[in-house]
């Protein structure tokens, strides 16, 4: 049993001794609160600690086996550049179109007919052509309209000589 | 017996109220401190999770394609070259116009121009031979390694012999100069990359002599 050696005259009394008493209530129950919330703090930061830690153990790792790689990678990252400009390249309009349709029309060159001159640029195709007769020339045309890769075709100059017949120049533009 | 100048009221009061007061300020210290430090971490143990799930994800896919893609990048990088390809074209032209029983002449090379990312030399030859097989060694030109492209052709028959005046593209481009870094993501080709692969893949490459290295001989006294 505690023994109480203040006088009874002077001992705090009324409201002073209750709100001590509340005082050192809150204290206690204040310091109780800190304490759980330091361990908590404390546990939650280790907990991090340590998955920080084997994350970073585990990124080591993988970074030596990426190095061991090296290689591989540098292959890759020459694929893709080069594959971007060659792309690049593929975009680039070509006769090579052109020239894929014109042996389409060198194999259906009716006889009587002879291709004198042939030109080709990005654009357009340029073909000149000698026919024996009027039939043969009209076949041709026939030939040359019922291609289904030309969207247009026009007849540039026309010119006809007793001695070697017919002379057309055909100018088409694929479709 | 001496007696305190405080009341007793008070002097009840004065240490409740100090250690209440310093474990206020305690606490505000310390939960501050301790929250900025949490977060500090939280926010690098989310970073490295993210660092971590890239590399796995780079590792899988540099494990994947490491079998298959030095070599297609070896055959991409004969397609476009790094360096002025007109020679490889040339050589390339010739065997074409070889297998076609054509002969070329007038062989012209001109000076590369640069469009952007790409370089361009023009190369033109004159084509002679049957129609049918100058069209074919025409035709034949797109699918020759380094890409060539057609600019410019103009023909003329002379009695079943063609001649054909050709201009054709090469092109080449520099290589990339830097690496990215390790911490970078890497992913695997796209299915358009995969398509157009498969199309470089299916050029004619150049071939190319190695000449081996001979063994060291004994030299003979020349005196």
């Amino acid at each position: 049993m505690a023994i109480n050696l203040i006088p009874e005259e002077i001992a705090p009394k009324g409201p002073a001794a209750r709100l001590s008493s509340f005082l050192r209530t809150v204290s206690a129950i204040g310091l109780t609160l800190f304490i759980l919330v330091v361990f908590g703090l404390t546990s939650y930061y280790l907990v991090n600690f340590f998955s920080l830690r084997t994350s970073q153990t585990k990124q080591d790792n993988l970074k030596k086996v990426i190095s061991s790689l090296e290689s591989t990678e540098t292959s890759l990252i020459l694929l893709r550049d080069r594959l971007s400009k060659v792309k690049e390249v593929f975009a680039i309009e070509s006769a090579d179109r052109n020239v894929e349709a014109v042996s389409g029309v060198f194999a259906q060159v009716p006889p009587g007919v002879s291709i004198s001159d042939f030109e080709t640029t990005l654009k357009k195709i340029g073909i000149s052509v000698n026919a024996q007769d009027s039939l043969s020339l009209g076949q041709f045309m026939t030939t040359l309209l019922s291609a289904d890769r030309f969207g247009t075709v026009n007849l540039k100059a026309f010119s006809f000589n007793p001695a070697s017949g017919y002379a057309a120049t055909f100018e088409l533009f694929l479709k | 017996m001496k007696k305190s100048l405080i009341p007793p009221n008070i002097q009840i009061l004065i240490y409740p109220s100090i250690i209440l007061t310093a474990l206020a300020i305690l606490s505000f210290v310390v939960i501050n401190f301790g929250l900025a430090q949490i977060s500090k971490q939280s926010q690098a143990v989310s970073e490295a999770k993210v660092n971590e799930k890239i590399l796995a994800e780079k590792e899988a896919t540099l494990t994947e394609v490491s079998a298959t893609v030095a070599k297609e990048a070896a055959s991409v990088s004969l397609a476009l070259p790094e360096e002025n390809p007109a020679l490889a074209i040339l050589s390339q032209l010739k065997l074409l116009a070889l297998s076609k029983t054509i002969v070329l002449s007038n062989i012209k090379v001109g000076v590369g121009s640069q469009e952007e990312n790409l370089l361009r030399v023009n190369i033109s030859f004159n084509a002679n031979g049957q129609d049918i097989n100058v069209l074919d060694f025409l035709s034949s030109i797109k699918n020759i390694s380094p890409i060539t492209t057609i600019e410019k052709i103009k023909m003329s028959q002379v009695s079943g012999v063609l001649s054909a005046d050709t201009n054709v593209r090469g092109y080449w481009s520099l290589l990339p100069k830097t690496l990215p870094k390790v911490t970078e993501p890497v992913t695997n080709l796209s299915e358009p990359e995969r398509n157009l692969l498969e199309k470089v893949m299916a050029l004619t490459p150049p071939s190319f002599t190695q000449v081996t290295p001979s063994a060291p001989s004994i030299r003979d006294n020349p005196f």
